[in-house]
């Protein structure tokens, strides 16, 4: 009777793993989605109404949810502090404190941030365009991948788990 | 300068700078007028009319870095949406201050898109005299016509005209359009005048002078237009449309009299078109007199 419950949870637990696993993926696509709606709001919020970097900051963090929120709200709330020199050095520092985000995501976020809040609109759409470009290039290769990877992982817990199990027994 | 204001002007400086402006004796630090700043020069205060350096203990240099950081807090981080302002080489403040800028233009087209590479700045704390204007207001009161106010530089013109229509608006509660075209008079931020023009004052802000005059007598139906500086042309051409509809109207011209009425084509143009009929002449020493004009 022990022996099976060993069995059962050494195989619920690399199932779990392997569950886990797949599920980052699927984070991660919709980190990337969020992302990508959040930049669509900011060219068009700055080509349109020129609204200010503080106001929409915040109004990205009410849009968007999870991390994604997190991120321009601290933003935001540095932002309108008007203690940072740059908006470069607000995105390094809570781009370096956002751990949830893959390392590709933060390095188009930096330089976002290096382009943000200077000069006029053209060169601000310029820059998002480019983050947009990257962001997108990166949701596309996890989509392609997405399938494949979600069954591998799930298959791999699962036959890990097995394997486990029949070599203990 | 009470402490609101100093607060006002230290949220835009960068750290080291506000420090030098909070460590001024009080008595000091009321009579600043201009905080200025050069790239590579040490930064200055104007107090009562002298510039001196702003630090006492050590030279506080100003750097790239530090033109960098003051024009971002004072756009706050968002120099697209403040584009038109800069154009024209300035950043309008909370509290009315200003943030005049140096450097070098970018063209589109011909055309000043926006300034680069900021090479001096003077940040101007914004001055109102409540109640100078109290005798044109009078004299408007009693016999509204169309006033002119001329004055060199500096004279106090924008000061007069900004007082003129405050106690036009509240004290004799007539509805008065502003048109604010260069953000010096109603200095607005986020839509909310940060210097007293009254409470039945509407303005425009940071629209050519002309539209913006259309814009108020169409939509807004003011007894009076205020407008600061005729400098071109269509300026002129706008008021004398703006006059026939029945419409007060009170601006601004640079000039050291009537003489110079006659001697600029602009201003000889105004007075052929006899759109106004009363005339406010400041001396230069903050005093003025009234004229009527023939």
């Amino acid at each position: 009777m022990l022996r099976t419950l060993g069995i059962l949870l050494v195989v619920c637990g690399a199932s779990g793993a392997g569950f886990s696993m797949a599920l980052g993926v699927r984070r991660t696509v919709d980190l990337l989605q969020q992302l990508l709606g959040a930049l669509e709001t900011m060219a068009s919020e700055i080509a349109c109404r020129q609204t200010p970097l503080p106001r929409l900051m915040a109004q990205l963090e009410t849009q968007c949810r999870g991390p994604a929120a997190g991120f321009f709200g601290r933003v935001a709330r540095e932002l309108s502090r008007r203690e940072e020199p740059s908006v470069a050095v607000i995105f390094r520092r809570q781009v370096a404190a956002a751990a949830a985000f893959p390392s590709p995501v933060r390095q188009a976020l930096l330089q976002l941030g290096n382009g943000l809040g200077q000069y006029d609109v053209p060169s601000q759409l310029r820059a998002v365009e480019l983050a947009a470009q990257r962001l997108r290039s990166l949701l596309d290769q996890c989509r392609e991948q997405q399938q494949a990877r979600v069954r591998s992982y799930c298959t791999l817990g699962v036959c890990a788990g097995l394997a486990i199990a029949i070599l203990a027994v | 300068m009470t402490d609101a204001r100093v607060r006002q002007i230290c949220a835009v400086l960068p750290q080291e700078v506000a420090d030098a402006l909070l460590a001024l004796p009080p008595g000091r630090r009321e009579t600043l007028e201009e905080v200025r700043l050069r790239r590579g020069c040490e930064i200055t205060a104007v107090l009562a009319g002298r510039e001196a350096p702003l630090s006492l203990e050590r030279p506080l240099v100003c750097t790239g870095d530090t033109l960098e950081h003051l024009v971002n807090t004072a756009c706050g981080y968002s120099a697209y949406a403040a584009a038109d302002a800069l154009r024209q080489g300035f950043l309008p403040l909370a509290g009315g201050h200003r943030l005049g800028l140096c450097g070098t233009a970018v063209l589109s087209e011909g055309r000043v898109t926006t300034l680069k590479e900021i090479s001096s700045a003077n940040l101007r704390v914004a001055g109102q005299r409540l109640g100078c204007a109290g005798a044109v207001a009078d004299a408007l009161g009693r016999r509204p016509e169309n006033a002119l106010i001329l004055g060199p530089p500096g004279s106090g013109k924008t000061t007069l005209l900004r007082d003129l229509v405050r106690q036009l608006s509240d004290r004799l509660g007539q509805r008065v359009g502003l048109v604010d075209s260069r953000g010096e008079l109603a200095a607005c931020v986020d839509g909310q005048p940060q210097l007293a023009v009254g409470r039945r004052t509407d303005v425009v802000s940071l629209m050519p002078k002309a539209e913006a005059m259309e814009l108020l007598i169409r939509s807004m139906s003011p007894r009076w237009i205020a407008v600061d500086e005729i400098t071109a042309p269509a300026d002129v051409e706008a008021m004398a449309g703006a006059s026939y509809c029945g419409v007060g109207l009170l601006a601004t011209a640079h000039g050291y009299g009537r003489e110079d009425l006659a001697r600029r084509p602009l201003y000889r143009r105004l007075a052929e078109l006899g759109v106004f009929s009363l005339l406010v002449i400041l001396d230069g020493q903050k005093q003025y007199r009234m004229e009527r004009m023939d």
